[in-house]
C-alpha cells in the first residue's frame, strides 16, 4: 500500500512537470495556441447544432425529456474536451513510429503508454469544449428536474470519468495499429466516425445499434451513462457494466500496447 | 568482469514490397510480397566493465541495430544478450536505470525548453536525489563548459552545444553502461574533439562502460583501446584498432619525389605503383623487401625526397568493410 | 503539362497502395450518414422536428446524397503540404521547375480517379433508389448540372483546403487541427445536414460563406430546391469563391515562401 502510494506520487509528480512544461512550450508559440482555441470552438458549435436541433423539436423521445437528451450532450461536449487536451501525444504516436523518435522513451525507466501518452498536455483546445459542456449539463440538469443530491453529482463524476478514461482506451488502439501498418488515416477516420454517434444521446437510435454500442464497443457509455444514472435509468447490471466496460477495454488495449512495443521496428531517421 | 554478453544476436527486418508502377500497385492491390532484410547477423562478443568499445562498420552494416537492441529498443530475431544481468529488451526498470544510450541523430531534449528543464525530468524519471543531481550537474557542466547555456532554448543551441547537453542528459543518473550512436555526427572539428576528450576523462575516471559507434575513425581511435569491425551485420574484427592496420603490416608506403618527371612505367620495377603525377609518386613495397628496394632507387632515380609510412588505417578498416571474413591480403 | 499527369498517376498509385486505408474510410463515411439517418428518423417520429422545409424523404435524401458529395470534394493532402512546410521538405519543390500548387492538384486529382468512380456509382444508385420511393425523376440536365457542380466543388475545395494548408508558414502545429479544421468545414458546407434547416443564420451561412457551394448547392441541384436563376447564381459564386481563394492561396505562397527561405526552412 505504501508502495502504490510511493507510485501514485512518482507519476503525479511526472505529470505536474508535464504540465508545467506543456504550458511553457505553448506560451512560447501563441498563435499555435489561439488558432487551436479558435478551431475548437468552431468543433464545439458544431456539436451544438445537435444540441439545438434536439431542444427545438423538444419532444420526449424514447423515455428522454429534450433537456436530458441535453446533459447528455453536453458530457459528449465536456468529455471530448479533456480528451483533446491529450490529443497532441495521440496526434504524434505514428509519427514518432515511423521516424523513429520513440527511441528514447523506450529506454526510459517509466511506464511507456504513461510518457507517450501524457507527455504533452494541450491546455487550450479543451477551454470552450469544458466550459460549453458544463454549462449544457447544468442547464439540461436543472431543467430537467432531476434531484441535485450528493450521491448523483458523484455518480455523474464517476461515470463522466469512467467515460473519460474509455475516451482515452477507445482512441489509442487504432493509433497503436501504425505500428503494424504505415498509413493509419483510414482506420482513424472509421474509429472517429463510430465515436461521433456520441453526437447525439443513443435514445434515437434503434434497440440494436444502442445494444452494439453498450455491449460490444461501448461508446455509448461515454454520452450516456452519467445522465441515465443520474436519471436513475440505469439499471444495477449497467451500473456495473459502466464501470467494467472500461477496465475491461483498458485490458484489450494494454494487451494491443504490449505486442505493438515488440513490433516496434525504430526507424532511422 | 564481463558486463556485456553478447551471442549470435541476430535482427531480421520483414517489410512490404512494393511494385513499381501503377500495374505494379494493381497487382499489389490483391497480393503484397514481403522481403526481408537481415540488419544483424549472428554477432556475438563480450564486453568487460569499464571498458570503452568502438563499432565500426559501413552504413548499413548493423551498429546502431545491434545498439538498439542493447538498449531494449528493439526486440531481437534470434540470438541472446545480458547486459549486467538483464535480458534488455525485457526493459526492466532496474535495467533501465543502469544505462544511457545518446544518439547523434535522436534527441530526448524538449527542443522548446532550455536543457536544465529536461534535466530536471530526467532526475524525476531516475528518481535522482536533489543533492546527488546537483553535484552531477555541476561537474559534467564544468567538465562539458556549458553552464552559461543551461537556461538557453535548446532550439537556440548549436549542433555542438546541443550534443553536450545530450550527454549530460544522459549521466545525470550517473549509468554503468553508456552507448553512443554516431555522437559526433555532424559536428565541427572542435566539438568533435571536446566531446571526444570529455568522453575519454569520463570513461577513465568513472569506469563507465562505453559501447560507441562512429563514422570517424578518429573518435574510436581516441577512445577505444579496442574496437569490434561490423560488417554485413556480423562481426569481422575484434581487437585494437592499431591490428587493424596489420593486416596491411607486412606492406609499406613509400613516397617518393624525384628531380624529374617520373613514369608509371619505370616505377612498376619497385613495387606497385598507387599513384604517379610529375615528378612524385607513391609506391606499395614488400615490408622485407623494403631495404634492397630503397637502394635500387636512390641509384635508379634522382631522388630528392622519400618517406616511408605506414598503410593508414582507413585502408585496413576499408579492407574490412569489403571483407566478410577475416583472411590476410 | 506532361510533369502534372505524371504526378496525376503518382497520385493515382498511392491511392491503390493505401488500399485498406481507402476502403475503411469510404467505410468510415457510411456511420455518419446512418447515425443521421437514425437522427431524422427519431426526430420525425417525435413529429414535432423543425424541417425548414422538408419532408423525411427529402431529409433522408439530403443526407445520402450530402454524404457522397462531400467525400467526392474531400481532400487529404493538406497534411503533407504543412509537412513539407515544416520539416524543409519544401527545398526539393522549389528548385525544381513545376508550381508547388500545380503539383498537390494533379496528386490530388490523381488520388480522386479511382474513388470518384466509385462514388458516383453509389450515387446513381442512391438516385434511382430515390426515383423507385419518391416517385420523382432527375432529370438529364440536373444530373448534368450536378456533375458540372461537382468540377467546380472540387477545385473550389482544393483552393480552399490549400490556403488552410499555407498557414503551415505561420502556424507550426496547424498539423494537429486539420482533423477538426476538417469537420467543422464539413459541416458548414451542408456536407452533414441542410444549413437551411437552421433558419435565416443557416440560409445565410450557405449562400454569403465558400463552404456551402462544395457540397450543398451540388446537393440542391440534384434534389431539385433551386430555381434556374439560382443555379446560375450559384455557378457564379461558386467559381468567383474558387478565383478568390486561389488568389489568396497565390499571396500566401509568395509570403510564406519568403518567409520560409528567410528563416532557413
Amino acid at each position: 500500500m505504501k508502495h502504490l502510494a510511493k507510485r501514485l506520487r512518482y507519476y503525479l509528480g511526472l505529470l505536474g512537470l508535464f504540465a508545467k512544461y506543456s504550458l511553457m512550450e505553448q506560451m512560447a508559440y501563441r498563435i499555435n495556441f489561439i488558432a487551436g482555441i479558435a478551431v475548437e470552438c468552431g468543433y464545439m458549435l458544431i456539436k451544438l447544432m445537435y444540441a439545438v436541433l434536439i431542444l427545438r423539436a423538444g419532444a420526449e423521445i424514447n423515455g428522454l425529456t429534450a433537456h436530458e437528451m441535453l446533459m447528455c450532450i453536453g458530457t459528449y461536449i465536456m468529455v471530448t474536451g479533456v480528451y483533446m487536451g491529450i490529443y497532441p501525444n495521440y496526434w504524434a504516436l505514428p509519427l514518432s513510429v515511423r521516424d523513429g523518435s520513440l527511441d528514447m522513451q523506450l529506454t526510459k525507466p517509466v511506464n511507456t503508454q504513461f510518457l507517450v501518452t501524457l507527455r504533452k498536455l494541450d491546455f487550450g483546445m479543451p477551454i470552450p469544449d469544458v466550459a460549453c459542456g458544463l454549462a449544457l449539463i447544468v442547464y439540461g440538469w436543472q431543467r430537467a428536474g432531476l434531484p441535485v443530491t450528493p450521491g448523483a453529482v458523484a455518480g455523474f463524476a464517476v461515470y463522466c470519468l469512467a467515460g473519460w478514461f474509455l475516451t482515452y482506451c477507445l482512441f489509442l488502439i487504432p493509433e497503436l495499429l501504425s505500428f503494424w501498418f504505415v498509413s493509419t488515416n483510414g482506420v482513424q477516420a472509421l474509429s472517429s466516425a463510430v465515436f461521433d454517434f456520441n453526437n447525439t444521446p443513443m435514445n434515437l437510435y434503434p434497440k440494436w445499434v444502442q445494444r452494439l454500442g453498450i455491449l460490444l464497443l461501448p461508446v455509448f457509455l461515454i454520452t450516456n451513462f452519467p445522465t441515465l444514472y443520474v436519471m436513475g435509468a440505469l439499471s444495477p447490471a449497467m451500473q456495473v457494466w459502466g464501470l467494467a466496460a472500461p477496465l475491461a477495454v483498458f485490458g484489450i488495449q494494454r494487451a494491443i500496447w504490449r505486442r505493438a512495443m515488440r513490433q516496434y521496428t525504430s526507424a532511422s531517421g | 568482469m564481463e558486463i556485456i554478453t553478447v551471442q549470435n544476436l541476430t535482427k531480421v527486418f520483414t517489410y512490404a514490397a512494393k511494385e513499381k508502377g501503377l500495374k505494379g500497385s494493381l497487382r499489389d492491390l490483391f497480393a503484397r510480397k514481403t522481403l526481408q532484410k537481415t540488419a544483424v547477423e549472428n554477432v556475438s562478443f563480450t564486453v568487460q566493465k569499464g571498458e570503452a568499445v568502438g563499432l565500426l562498420g559501413p552504413n548499413g552494416a548493423g551498429k546502431t541495430t545491434t545498439l538498439k537492441m542493447l538498449s531494449g529498443i528493439l526486440y531481437p530475431t534470434s540470438g541472446s544478450a545480458t547486459v549486467a544481468g538483464y535480458v534488455p529488451w525485457q526493459r526492466q526498470r532496474a535495467y533501465q536505470r543502469r544505462f544511457a544510450i545518446v544518439m547523434g541523430q535522436k534527441s530526448q531534449l524538449w527542443p522548446d525548453l532550455p536543457a536544465v528543464d529536461t534535466f530536471e525530468l530526467n532526475r524525476r524519471i531516475y528518481e535522482v536525489d536533489a543533492d546527488a543531481y546537483r553535484r552531477t550537474l555541476d561537474e559534467l557542466t564544468d567538465l562539458l563548459d556549458v553552464r552559461e547555456l543551461l537556461q538557453v532554448q535548446v532550439r537556440r543551441l548549436s549542433l555542438g552545444e546541443r550534443m553536450k547537453m545530450e550527454l549530460i542528459a544522459a549521466l545525470l543518473h550517473r549509468p554503468e553502461i553508456l552507448y553512443l550512436d554516431e555522437p559526433t555526427i555532424g559536428l565541427d572539428i572542435l566539438s568533435q574533439r571536446s566531446i571526444r576528450d570529455f568522453l575519454k576523462y569520463y570513461n577513465e575516471q568513472t569506469r563507465t562502460t562505453l559501447l560507441l559507434t562512429s563514422h570517424y575513425t578518429a573518435d574510436i581511435e581516441a577512445l577505444c583501446p579496442r574496437s569490434i569491425i561490423i560488417n554485413h551485420g556480423s562481426v569481422v574484427f575484434d581487437g585494437p584498432l592499431a591490428e587493424v592496420s596489420e593486416v596491411f603490416g607486412h606492406k609499406k608506403l613509400v613516397a617518393l619525389k624525384a628531380q624529374r618527371d617520373l613514369t608509371a612505367a619505370e616505377l612498376a620495377a619497385f613495387g606497385t605503383v598507387r599513384a604517379c603525377q610529375h615528378n612524385t609518386a607513391l609506391l606499395e613495397v614488400e615490408r622485407d623487401r623494403l631495404q634492397p628496394c630503397l637502394q635500387r632507387l636512390f641509384g635508379a632515380l634522382p631522388v630528392v625526397d622519400l618517406d616511408v609510412k605506414d598503410i593508414p588505417l582507413e585502408e585496413g578498416i576499408a579492407y574490412f568493410y569489403q571483407k566478410a571474413g577475416v583472411s590476410a591480403p | 503539362m506532361k510533369p502534372y499527369g505524371y504526378v496525376f498517376g503518382m497520385g493515382l498509385q498511392k491511392a491503390l497502395a493505401y488500399r485498406a486505408d481507402f476502403l475503411l474510410t469510404l467505410a468510415s463515411c457510411i456511420f455518419p450518414i446512418l447515425m443521421q439517418v437514425c437522427l431524422w428518423t427519431a426526430l420525425y417520429a417525435a413529429g414535432a422536428a423543425d424541417t425548414g422545409g422538408y419532408t423525411y424523404e427529402q431529409m433522408i435524401l439530403y443526407t445520402l446524397l450530402a454524404g457522397i458529395t462531400a467525400r467526392i470534394v474531400a481532400t487529404g493532402f493538406e497534411n503533407d503540404v504543412a509537412q513539407d512546410i515544416k520539416d524543409g521538405g519544401l527545398n526539393k519543390y522549389l528548385v525544381k521547375p513545376v508550381d508547388y500548387g500545380g503539383y498537390y492538384f494533379a496528386q490530388f486529382l490523381g488520388g480522386k480517379a479511382g474513388p470518384i468512380a466509385f462514388l458516383l456509382a453509389v450515387t446513381t444508385a442512391v438516385l434511382a433508389g430515390a426515383a423507385a420511393v419518391l416517385g420523382t425523376a432527375f432529370s438529364p440536365l440536373r444530373l448534368g448540372l450536378y456533375a458540372l457542380s461537382l468540377a467546380g466543388a472540387t477545385v473550389l475545395n482544393f483552393v480552399l483546403f490549400y490556403a488552410i494548408a499555407l498557414l503551415g508558414f505561420w502556424l507550426t502545429e496547424i498539423r494537429q487541427l486539420f482533423g477538426t479544421i476538417a469537420i467543422v468545414i464539413l459541416v458548414a458546407s451542408g456536407g452533414v445536414f441542410p444549413l437551411d434547416i437552421f433558419g435565416p443564420v443557416g440560409r445565410w451561412m450557405a449562400a454569403a460563406l465558400p463552404f456551402g457551394y462544395t457540397t450543398q448547392f451540388c446537393v440542391n441541384i440534384v434534389t431539385g430546391r433551386l430555381a434556374p436563376g439560382q443555379i446560375a447564381l450559384g455557378f457564379a459564386a461558386q467559381w468567383l469563391w474558387a478565383g478568390a481563394f486561389a488568389a489568396l492561396c497565390a499571396v500566401l505562397w509568395r509570403q510564406g515562401a519568403k518567409r520560409y527561405t528567410a528563416v532557413g526552412g
